[in-house]
């Protein structure tokens, strides 16, 4: 090794890990002077570059951490209930599905699926609706209902399977009836009977609207239905 | 607390300190230094599992710290010369003719090319190997060892003509 590739390699790396600078050193004093000189050189290079470092960082790099973290499970969380929405979505499709194969175009089966779902509507009858509210709902179908002699417990626009309907329960002599007023293209097949164990029903084909009529078994419906027919009274022209 | 969240605090508590350093040599900033180990560190943890082995961590973020350098002149064109240097301190407290001379050093350390200035403060500072720094620097091992010679030789050239620690050398 000569003089000026042995100075090279000892200011490349003044701590000289290799054998063959160590043998170069052992040979000549003024060489080992010159490593002694590099390395306090490297020291004081070292205490001159160690610069103060800001109190503070630590924490700051620790606080940055969690708040990417924070974010990061924040979006998560927004994917998640993502998912979950799809998920809902699906369900509600197939359940839809699953209304249209199992009710088909049964006007019937809809209607005491419709009246099971809504049985707390059954159960709390004390509430008693003014005429007017009822048939300020009824201007929808361009009718009104006039002279009935029983009470309206309960009045409100529902989804009867995509067609806006009027879910009405009459108080009668014989015990609650549900009515639903359909407008006239709903599209379902008219059915004059249907009943299950607990309930049956009928439609009926007024002038401005069908009703279907559902009430439990024991009771009788055709006078009601006679009596409905009369007091419905539809005019087209003043249809909102 | 997660295994991720103790690995991150783990790197934070045993590099966070030289890191600046390194960034402040690097960059000649303080300031700019903090905001290059932040973004680090950041970047850091959302690729924490692509850091396998804890003895290259250190070579880890010192690539990711060099990459966020890049990308600051990428962003911006930076004039080193507008920047105004800060007043240096350091961590040792000694007599005032041994601060007179550290803070000198420091100047002659700044004084350094980027080229020379860079490894040896690897070298030095981070205690890096030749082969470490030639990987980091994406350098052959007889470029960095120019380097680093090129360096020690200037700043002694430098010391000997300010008689900068004459007194140990005489």
């Amino acid at each position: 090794m000569d003089e000026l590739e042995f100075r090279r390699r000892l200011f490349s790396d003044p701590k000289a890990g290799t054998t063959e600078l160590q043998q170069a050193l052992q040979q000549d004093e003024a060489k080992k002077q010159l490593q002694q000189e590099l390395l306090q050189l490297d020291t004081q290079l070292l205490q001159a570059m160690q610069v103060g470092v800001p109190h503070e960082l630590a924490d700051r790099l620790m606080f940055n951490q969690q708040l990417a973290g924070f974010r990061q499970q924040k979006r998560r969380r927004q994917w998640t209930y993502g998912i979950a929405a799809a998920v809902a979505l699906t369900a509600g499709l197939v359940q839809l599905r699953f209304e249209f194969v199992h009710f088909g175009n049964d006007l019937g089966s809809y209607a005491l699926a419709h009246v099971y779902h809504e049985a707390s509507a059954l159960v709390s009858l004390n509430e008693q609706l003014p005429m007017a509210t009822v048939n300020a709902l009824m201007a929808d179908f361009a009718g009104k209902l006039d002279g009935f002699d029983g009470q309206v417990h309960y009045a409100r626009f529902c989804n009867f399977r995509g067609v806006r309907a009027l879910h009405l329960i009459l108080k009668t002599q014989d015990g609650p009836v549900t009515v639903f007023v359909l407008p006239k293209d709903h599209g379902w097949q008219p059915n004059q009977g249907f009943a299950d164990d607990n309930f049956h029903g009928q439609s009926l084909a007024l002038a401005g609207a069908d009703l279907v009529l559902v009430a439990a078994k024991q009771q009788q419906l055709t006078p009601l239905a006679d009596k409905l027919q009369q007091q419905f009274s539809f005019n087209p022209g003043q249809r909102s | 607390m997660s295994s991720k969240d103790l690995r991150y605090q783990a790197l934070v508590k045993t590099f966070y300190a030289d890191l600046y350093r390194y960034a402040y040599w690097l960059c000649q900033h303080k300031a700019i230094a903090d905001d290059l180990v932040q973004e680090t560190f950041l970047r850091a943890w959302k690729h924490l599992d692509s850091l396998l082995d804890a003895g290259s961590a250190k070579g880890w973020l010192v690539t990711i710290l060099r990459r966020e350098n890049a990308r600051r002149f990428e962003r911006k064109q930076f004039d080193y010369q507008e920047i105004e240097q800060d007043e240096l301190s350091d961590q040792h407290s000694g007599s005032p003719e041994q601060l007179a001379e550290q803070s000198q050093l420091q100047q002659l350390i700044l004084g350094l090319d980027l080229e020379y200035r860079e490894p040896l403060v690897m070298q030095v500072l981070l205690g890096m190997t030749g082969e470490e720094i030639a990987t980091t620097l994406a350098l052959n091992l007889n470029t960095v060892n120019t380097r680093l010679y090129r360096a020690r030789h200037q700043l002694r050239e430098l010391i000997k003509s300010t008689n900068l620690g004459s007194h140990r050398h005489g």
